[in-house]
């Protein structure tokens, strides 16, 4: 399948980057933020609010008791007239009140302390995507872009895109519209990306037959001298040289 | 951060990378660009969606948790 690559711009792999790298850091941040509520509420819930409410409860219960014994002492007091006690018993029916939502809430405690166990777990998966998504595929999808960049790079050193003496390396060209050459079998994706896809850059065959650009000459030749030294370029010599061996044999 | 404000953070996020993501795909037309959006960028979708869904309902179980178990209000 002859294929090529189209990049008008590195700087689509650089802004790709960016954006992955920006994508990452703001998820990054919301779920990080979510994940210390969640914490929080489940520390509030498993170490504040139970000896809150019982705090609370005793208090309550000795407003009652304080409330009858304002009943009792006026009784006492007025004895033996009679006397009106509507405000003091209202009183102490709002203490009692108060004092029943207080066990309601400690019985309301006492319920959620396990189930926000589950629910903050169940809060885990439907996150873990994400999660794993921050933190394993992207940045291996950073790697494959950085790979990307290097092969392109190492292009560029090699194939100057105007054909020219070599100084103009195209490093923000406009257009860049290369055969895809075997430097660009770095472009495959790192062994832990999900082999699903069929047509992994690994697959993809150049086609000369099919393209009307050939290999550069600067690939095809066996005299490198004076060529950056890196391991993907001297990679890429080294395919280029396979190639161009197979090539002239095939046309001959 | 609320609930609310990280749901709304998380699709905010989702929104800024495919935006950006469709300026680059302008300029980086090849197989390569293709199927890198398939491997990476389209995945982060259903993913951002599916979290959105479980930081709405964290946040409802959140708000009934402290109506419940909070404080209440005497007169």
């Amino acid at each position: 399948m002859g294929t090529q690559v189209r990049i008008y711009d590195r700087r689509a792999l650089l802004d790709a980057k960016a954006a992955l790298v920006k994508f990452a850091e703001q998820v990054g941040a919301a779920l990080a933020s979510m994940d210390s509520d969640v914490a929080r509420l489940g520390q509030w819930l498993h170490q504040d609010r139970p000896s809150h409410w019982k705090r609370e409860i005793r208090q309550r219960e000795d407003g009652v008791l304080a409330a009858k014994t304002d009943i009792q002492r006026k009784i006492i007091a007025q004895a033996p007239e009679p006397v009106s006690l509507i405000l003091e018993r209202k009183v102490v029916q709002r203490a009692q009140a108060y004092t029943e939502e207080a066990k309601r809430r400690y019985q309301k405690v006492k319920q959620w302390g396990p189930r926000w166990e589950r629910d903050s777990l169940l809060y885990k998966t439907t996150v873990s995507g994400l999660t794993d998504a921050i933190n394993r595929d992207i940045p291996l999808a950073l790697n494959r872009l950085e790979k990307m960049l290097l092969a392109l790079e190492a292009y560029e050193r090699i194939a100057p895109p105007d054909g020219g003496d070599g100084t103009d390396t195209g490093v923000t060209s406009d257009v860049i519209d290369i055969p895809l050459l075997p430097t660009l079998a770095m472009l495959a994706p790192p062994a832990s990306i999900p082999a699903s896809t069929s047509d992994s850059p690994d697959d993809i065959k150049i086609d000369y037959a099919t393209t009307s650009n050939s290999p550069p000459a600067a690939l095809a030749g066996s005299d490198h001298s004076g060529l950056p030294d890196s391991p993907s370029l001297q990679s890429a010599l080294r395919s280029a040289d396979t190639l161009a061996a197979d090539g002239q044999g095939g046309r001959a | 951060m609320s609930a609310n404000a990280t749901k709304a953070n998380l699709i905010d996020a989702l929104k800024q990378l495919r935006a950006r993501w469709s300026h680059i795909k302008m300029i980086w037309q090849d197989e390569a660009a293709l199927k890198f959006e398939q491997d990476v960028i389209d995945p982060l979708e259903p993913a951002i969606l599916s979290a959105a869904r479980g930081v709405e309902h964290v946040g409802e179980l959140m708000a009934q948790v402290h109506r419940e178990c909070g404080d209440d209000h005497r007169d």
